[in-house]
């Protein structure tokens, strides 16, 4: 840390903040304050116009956008240092875990990659995209080697039908060994979209064709189809294994040398994790990395471990105690830490952002040699708070969780939404399951609700006694809906490496479009 | 060859990820005195 104070001396914000002044991590403390996006956003509108020397020295190479917001995101730089990081952490360190774990079972044929580079210009000459296309984008040259995918999905210049091109070429090489996605969300959707399509795409493959049906750029389409030779033996082998169903794990009966799933499918992902158990059957899951576009910031050493490894070079790391007031600026080092806790993780990184708040905490849950293994907990900016009673993503997940395995329904995807329409306000968990679960049963499943996020977060229940928050309620939305509002997103542009769960349903089109979709049989 | 290809690719980098993973140990085992 102190590296990088020096280094970043003679920038307009370490000259702000006397940089030059700050010997001990006390002095930085004290002469730097804790910071949001906020704080570096003009800084970073006049490094995109070409500007040096504002808040890092450090060579920036890519604006991450965030996808936080639809309509202005957060446009973040990236150092060639962080770039690094990714690279080696994302890909080699994988890679070797996944080996060191699988052995010879991984026969190291290639993967069926989603994670896609959608970058637009920026003035400065540098690109702006999501941060595992970075990643993506500096393997360019051995993608075709790597995976299946071919360079019209993984570079897309319009939108198209993506899960059907994966699929259509995946689906051809009976050696694929893993498919890598940014989120498990992708690779379950992937995975339902196979269920439903097969024999439109097996038919392809028979025939070397593609859908007209199919919605591709038309020279994307004719590109595709000159790489493309009818293959009938493949398809009756996949015919013969989808006739069966999916009941069974239908993954390795297409690719018998299928090895793993990389994906970040821990936290609020897991129920996209258990779908995808269901098709995998026993084949492991590597759970990635607890990344933000600030910082690559911890991985997994083991496959199947949803622990996380502070990665203790990528960043200066201190964590403020969620239970500490308000008011205190306190923070700890690493090494202060207590397994158990729960804390807000604040960086400092080699791209320009000095103690800064990323709203992430984390749970730690051990220790690997003299480092904190960590959990993502939940988002302070996706806490949920009529009345004070400040609910997190971890209580409403454990409460729909428990509400599914009460009343024996399989979840597919949940969200909560504030309502304050009514008087005083209230919770509404929104719902989607497998099936169709009894509709005349609203007020039992309401209470049964009600009753979980009380015991989830006590608070509510008292805020209902005392009577400033209204009992809680439960809505169920239609076969499909979480799927068909990614591919919304998708539509709208949205890179689907960037696509998270929705948790929170806080802004107008959430609402319009999830409460438009309530299953009213 | 398509399928030799993707083998030495993926035999590089798990090998390069060794050394990572060599790294990284040290680096968790100093950690404290690292990320200061």
């Amino acid at each position: 840390m102190l590296d990088l104070i020096t280094k970043n001396a003679s920038t307009e914000y370490g000259k702000k903040y006397h940089f030059d002044e700050i010997t001990t991590i006390e002095e930085y403390k004290k002469n730097v304050p804790f910071s949001i996006y906020d704080d570096y956003a003009s800084y970073i509108e006049r490094m995109i116009e070409g500007e040096k020397g504002l808040i890092t020295n450090d060579p920036i190479i890519h604006y991450a956008l965030t996808s936080g917001s639809v309509d202005n995101p957060k446009k973040i730089p990236v150092s060639a240092d962080t770039v690094k990081l990714y690279s080696e952490y994302g890909s080699q360190f994988s890679f070797a875990v996944i080996s060191r774990a699988l052995g010879k079972k991984w026969k190291k044929g290639r993967g069926l990659n989603l994670m896609e580079v959608k970058f637009e210009n920026l003035p400065n000459g540098l690109f702006a995209g999501s941060i595992s296309g970075r990643g993506v984008y500096s393997i360019k040259n051995l993608l075709f080697l790597m995976f299946t995918s071919p360079k019209e999905v993984v570079f897309p210049a319009e939108i198209m039908e993506s899960k059907y091109v994966h699929l259509r070429f995946a689906l051809m090489d009976k050696s694929l060994s893993f498919i890598v996605s940014a989120f498990m969300t992708g690779v379950s959707d992937l995975m339902k979209y196979l269920e439903m399509n097969w024999e439109m795409i097996v038919d392809d493959i028979e025939h070397g064709t593609i859908n007209p049906e199919i919605k591709i750029p038309e020279d994307v389409r004719a590109q595709l189809l000159a790489r493309i030779k009818p293959d009938p033996k493949r398809a009756a082998e996949l015919r013969a294994e989808f006739k069966k169903g999916f009941s069974n794990p239908i993954i390795k009966r297409i690719w018998p040398e299928f090895a793993f799933v990389h994906a970040i499918g821990s936290g609020g992902f897991s129920v996209y994790t258990d779908k995808m158990r269901h098709y995998l059957g026993d084949i492991p899951i590597y759970f990635s990395v607890y990344a933000a576009s600030e910082s690559i910031m911890a991985i997994c050493n083991g496959m199947e471990s949803q622990e996380f490894v502070l990665i203790p070079d990528s960043a200066f790391y201190e964590f403020i105690p969620v239970d500490q007031d308000e008011e205190s600026n306190e923070t700890l080092t690493l090494d202060q830490l207590e397994t158990g806790k729960d804390y807000e993780i604040v960086i400092t990184n080699t791209s320009g952002f000095y103690r800064y708040r990323i709203k992430d905490v984390v749970r730690v849950v051990g220790w690997y040699q003299k480092c904190p293994k960590i959990q993502f907990v939940y988002r302070l900016n996706q806490m949920v708070s009529i009345a004070g009673e400040k609910t997190t993503e971890e209580c409403i997940s454990w409460s729909v969780r428990e509400f599914a395995k009460e009343v024996k329904c399989e979840l597919v995807d949940y969200s909560v939404y504030a309502d304050t329409i009514v008087s005083p306000g209230r919770y509404v968990i929104i719902m989607e399951t497998e099936k169709h679960i009894a509709k005349d049963k609203h007020d039992e499943y309401r209470k049964i609700i009600g009753e979980k996020l009380n015991i989830a977060n006590p608070s509510i229940g008292s805020k209902i006694k005392g009577g400033v928050l209204s009992p809680s309620d439960i809505t169920f939305v239609q076969e499909e809906t979480y799927a068909l509002y990614r591919d919304l997103m998708i539509m709208r542009g949205i890179s689907g490496n960037q696509l998270k769960p929705v948790r929170v349903i806080d802004t107008l089109v959430k609402e319009n479009f999830f409460f438009a979709l309530v299953d009213k049989e | 060859m398509i399928k030799i290809i993707p083998k030495l690719v993926y035999s590089l980098n798990v090998k390069k990820g060794y050394q990572k993973i060599k790294i990284f140990d040290e680096l968790t085992k100093n950690a404290p005195e690292i990320n200061k």
